[in-house]
């Protein structure tokens, strides 16, 4: 940290030139200062909402945080958001859950980039390895707890995590990174920018590698080069285009092998597949001084993967496409009124020969309004709903109605209510791999979206004198026609993998964040969640037989989510230019619903210590730190959802970073 | 009188238009615009008012009448003309605030703020002890950066924002430009540390507020002063615009959940602190 000279010693009278004026544009006439035109910089989508007068819970992860995390992926930081899981099925596959998963393909939260929705078809899950995004180009991470349909849309049944990278304006200059660490961790990460008169830009290059979890029966590294650009055109003071690309392509490995099928005595090979993941997005943003803004975008996002293993066809591989068209409308109708409208139209295609017979599309389309309505400078309500058909022919209003009064400007209350769906992935309503010996899918049956009916009542509260902030809620949500297996007998006879809406799930529970700032350069975040889960079989399963099965999952239901989890995250800037900090994650007894064994009690900690030298964002400044990961336990478990993987352990691992700015 | 424009964008006409209105139809005023070259003519006038930094250049150039320079800031009303005998006589109405009403502003915006980061560049002239007594007296103290070039802008914006509460815009467009105003106000966005603009085109672009005087205010305040002489024959020292007017940006303020108060309110309290309108 650089701590800029204090003026007062040099009470002077003026302020006298230093250099030569050649390093400066001309200047104009004096009045001309107080009379120049600007564009819209700061205009409605640029601005954050704040806490205290969002419709929803939401944790916000910034910059400062995801450092002092000391995570080398964006997975790992979804851990400071209360009742969120994140879990790995391998050292490659991280996923993150909020209130409980079923399985790795966790399908029940929007993910969104920018704007741009990430989770993908056919089975709705998020590959956080592939994405085209580099943890340090996130500017912060935006996580509404609790359904938020009404202004997200499709998936975000029980949550959006919202993901908002840094401005093109943002990187001036040249760094290259390099991370060294045991198990196999590497990365190299190159960043470029400037920004300009009408033209910003910023280039990010990374290459990044580990050998995944030390348990040597599964083949888990990986190995990824990424690319993202992101540039930002001013075409006059109120229209520009945003543009944005990014490439990722990667070598994962496959394989367990311990992984034996007593049907088929079939043992999955360790080997290598390629992954390929791309995108483009174009957002023109007309933004007008009196606050209202106009919003067209398009995006195209793609993902591929090839296995050379010969399984029944030649080659095992997809591709998936999804193109978005969006349109938002922001009026501001002056202090006490805030309407956003806007419509999406999606094609979602997956092109699986595995999965599917022929290739998959689905064609969404949504309209959505949004309505904040300021009665007095106290009370303020947020109302809206979407329309969506999800393509497969259903058809259905998620509307959500919110209170916050503010006690006093510091002490707020809120008390909201939704209703969300989750449309079937193409996976739950298309599967076909009947091809198969073992565990075929082939759903027969017609699957109904999910539904969620959400009830929350929150309180955010700040004590600006001692530092202190604190916001907490309690919450009721009731999910119904909870889509899951459904075991049928298919000619042949094969026991064969259907999906029915069999199960309904009710959670309660409280979350909170307690944060304190007690100095300058002291800081403490403090997540708790406290949760409970019921199920209870409510719909018809194909076979009689298999209702018990479907009552153990009932049965074993409650503990799909931790009755007591939380994190700490503390920050101390120990001097001008040495930074610690230390997290604590704490999860109670869970089970994730496919899993062969509960998860027991996990606690880590994380260090990170830091040391920044030269002047900051100028050439030849930068930053060694060094992290350790789970540093005071040799292990834990993990989610494991195979027998073979019964030791699936997180080892320490300990990694050092070194920055240079050019 | 005659009324020499520096310029003939709208601010010079709004002016135009609101001193027509404001003078009694016995005071003749015939306008010339600097850019038309209509020499000559000026010699018979009573009184010259010049409208802006080059219309007061021009007009001191060849002074045959006592000569009200508006709408200039005092830096370049000073750089001109401090020290200098301009024989029939001269006084100006500035366009800026005084830096004790700008610092009142400030800390009825945000009473809480501890220290004021400031950006100049090597070409800013500005009279700063007014400034550092002011922000002194109401318990702050002022964070200033230097900008040795617009390529650097990047790192002294991170390095006074890191150390600053608010960031308060100064007269200098080699910091605060078009071009420049996006970063600016991007980078100050994300330290969550208000900009505090020097025009109502600062608040549309995302500032946090501004004081300031509008064309027609100064017209007024020019139209009384023009009275004044046609009665006494005499220039009145040069003065601060006396009215000013507020602009607050609510979105902004919302969004880094700052708590505005009104603009009665702020007026209310810059009153208390000596720095209003009288």
């Amino acid at each position: 940290m650089i701590v800029p000279f204090q003026y007062r010693q040099f009470s002077t009278v003026i302020l006298i030139a230093l250099l030569p004026h050649s390093a400066w544009a001309i200047e104009e006439s004096g009045e001309q200062n107080y009379f120049r035109e600007f564009p819209v910089v700061l205009s409605a989508s640029r601005l954050k909402q704040p806490q205290s007068e969002a419709p929803n819970a939401m944790t916000v992860i910034d910059r400062e945080m995801i450092v002092a995390s000391g995570a080398r992926n964006v997975v790992e930081i979804l851990r400071l958001v209360p009742g969120m899981y994140v879990g790995y099925d391998s050292g490659n596959v991280p996923f993150a859950s909020y209130h409980g998963a079923t399985d790795q393909y966790a399908r029940r939260m929007q993910v969104l980039i920018d704007g741009r929705t990430v989770y993908l078809p056919p089975v709705g899950g998020v590959d956080w390895l592939d994405i085209p995004l580099h943890i340090g180009d996130i500017e912060r991470i935006e996580v509404i707890r609790g359904p938020a349909a009404a202004s997200h849309g499709a998936n975000s049944l029980q949550g959006v995590i919202s993901i908002i990278t840094r401005d093109a304006a943002s990187t001036n200059g040249a760094s290259v990174a390099l991370t060294q660490g045991n198990g196999g961790i590497s990365e190299v990460t190159g960043r470029f920018g400037q920004s300009g008169d009408d033209l910003d830009y910023r280039l990010t290059l990374a290459n990044r590698s580990d050998h995944g979890y030390d348990l040597k029966i599964i083949n888990d590294g990986s190995r990824t080069n990424q690319l993202n650009l992101r540039s930002n055109y001013r075409l006059n003071s109120q229209d520009s285009i945003d543009f944005q690309l990014g490439y990722s392509d990667g070598i994962r490995g496959v394989g367990n092998t311990a992984r034996f099928n007593p049907v088929g005595g079939f043992t999955e090979p360790p080997r290598e597949i390629k992954t390929l993941s791309d995108y483009l997005q174009i957002d023109w943003l007309r933004a007008l001084p009196d606050g209202n803004e106009f919003k067209l975008n398009y995006y195209h996002i793609s993902r591929s993967y090839l296995d050379n293993m010969p399984v029944v066809i030649d080659k095992q591989g997809y591709q998936i496409h999804r193109h978005e068209l969006g349109l938002q409308h922001t009026l501001s109708q002056g202090e006490y009124n805030r309407l956003v409208w806007g419509a999406n139209v999606r094609r979602d295609t997956a092109d699986d020969p595995l999965t599917f017979r022929s290739p998959q599309a689905l064609n969404v389309f949504q309209v959505f309004v949004h309505d904040e309505m300021r009665f007095t400078s106290s009370l303020l309500a947020n109302v809206g709903a979407m329309y969506e058909d999800d393509g497969m022919g259903h058809r259905n209003w998620s509307p959500r109605a919110t209170l916050n009064y503010h006690v006093t400007p510091e002490h707020t209350l809120r008390a909201g209510a939704s209703i969300a769906y989750r449309s079937p992935m193409m996976f739950e309503q298309y599967s076909d791999t009947s091809y198969l010996v073992s565990r075929p899918f082939k759903n027969v049956r017609s699957v109904n979206p999910e539904k969620i009916v959400s009830k929350e009542i929150g309180y955010m509260g700040e004590f600006k004198e001692t530092g202190i902030s604190l916001d907490a809620r309690i919450y009721q949500d009731r999910i119904s026609d909870y889509i899951f297996l459904d075991p049928y007998v298919a000619p042949g006879p094969v026991l064969t993998f259907g999906f029915a809406n069999l199960l309904a799930e009710s959670h309660e529970g409280f979350e909170s964040t307690f944060k304190f700032r007690w100095s300058e350069r002291s800081n403490l975040v403090f997540n708790y969640a406290h949760q409970r889960v019921s199920c209870a079989a409510t719909g018809t399963m194909t076979l009689a037989a298999m209702v018990p099965r479907l009552q153990t999952y009932v049965n074993q239901c409650p503990l799909l989510v931790p009755a007591d989890s939380g994190s700490i995250l503390l920050t101390q800037q120990l001097t001008p230019r040495l930074q610690f900090s230390t997290g604590y994650y704490h999860q109670e007894k869970v089970q994730v619903l496919d899993a062969q064994w509960p998860q027991n009690l996990m606690r880590r900690v994380d260090m990170r210590m830091a040391y920044t030298f030269g002047h900051q964002g100028e050439s030849g400044s930068g930053e060694v730190s060094f992290v350790v990961q789970n540093a005071f336990q040799h292990n834990y478990t993990e989610y494991s959802n195979v027998p073979q993987k019964t030791g699936f352990m997180f080892n320490r691992r300990l990694y050092l970073n070194a920055t240079l700015e050019f | 009188m005659t009324l020499l424009l520096g310029d003939s964008s709208a601010p010079y006409q709004v002016f135009t238009e609101i001193l027509r209105q404001r003078l009694p139809a016995s005071i003749r005023v015939s306008v010339q615009e600097l850019a038309k070259e209509e020499n000559g003519s000026a010699g018979a006038s009573d009184l010259v008012v010049a409208v802006g930094m080059k219309a007061a250049e021009s007009a001191t150039s060849d002074p045959r009448s006592p000569i009200l320079a508006v709408m200039v800031p005092k830096s370049g009303y000073d750089s001109l003309f401090l020290g200098k005998k301009i024989s029939p006589g001269i006084s100006a109405i500035y366009l800026d605030q005084p830096w004790e009403r700008q610092v009142d502003f400030l800390y009825a915006v945000l009473p809480e703020v501890e220290r004021v980061g400031l950006l100049y560049s090597p070409e800013t002239r500005l009279e700063v002890s007014p400034l550092l007594n002011s922000v002194a007296s109401h318990g702050g103290s002022v964070v200033a950066q230097s900008v040795q070039s617009a390529e650097r802008l990047f790192s002294s914006l991170e390095r006074v924002l890191s150390g600053s509460d608010v960031l308060l815009a100064i007269p200098d467009s080699r910091i605060y430009n078009a071009t420049s105003i996006r970063n600016i106000l991007l980078t100050s966005y994300r330290h969550e540390v208000p900009l505090i603009g020097l025009s109502q085109g600062y608040v549309n672009a995302g500032a946090l507020a501004a004081i300031f005087t509008l064309p027609e205010q100064i017209a007024e305040q020019a139209a009384k002063q023009i009275v004044t002489f046609e009665q006494r024959r005499g220039l009145a020292a040069p003065s601060y615009p006396e009215h000013f007017t507020i602009s607050l940006n609510k979105q902004v303020a919302r969004s880094l959940e700052i708590h505005l108060p009104s603009e009665s309110e702020i007026r209310k309290r810059m009153r208390n602190t000596g720095g209003a309108e009288r």
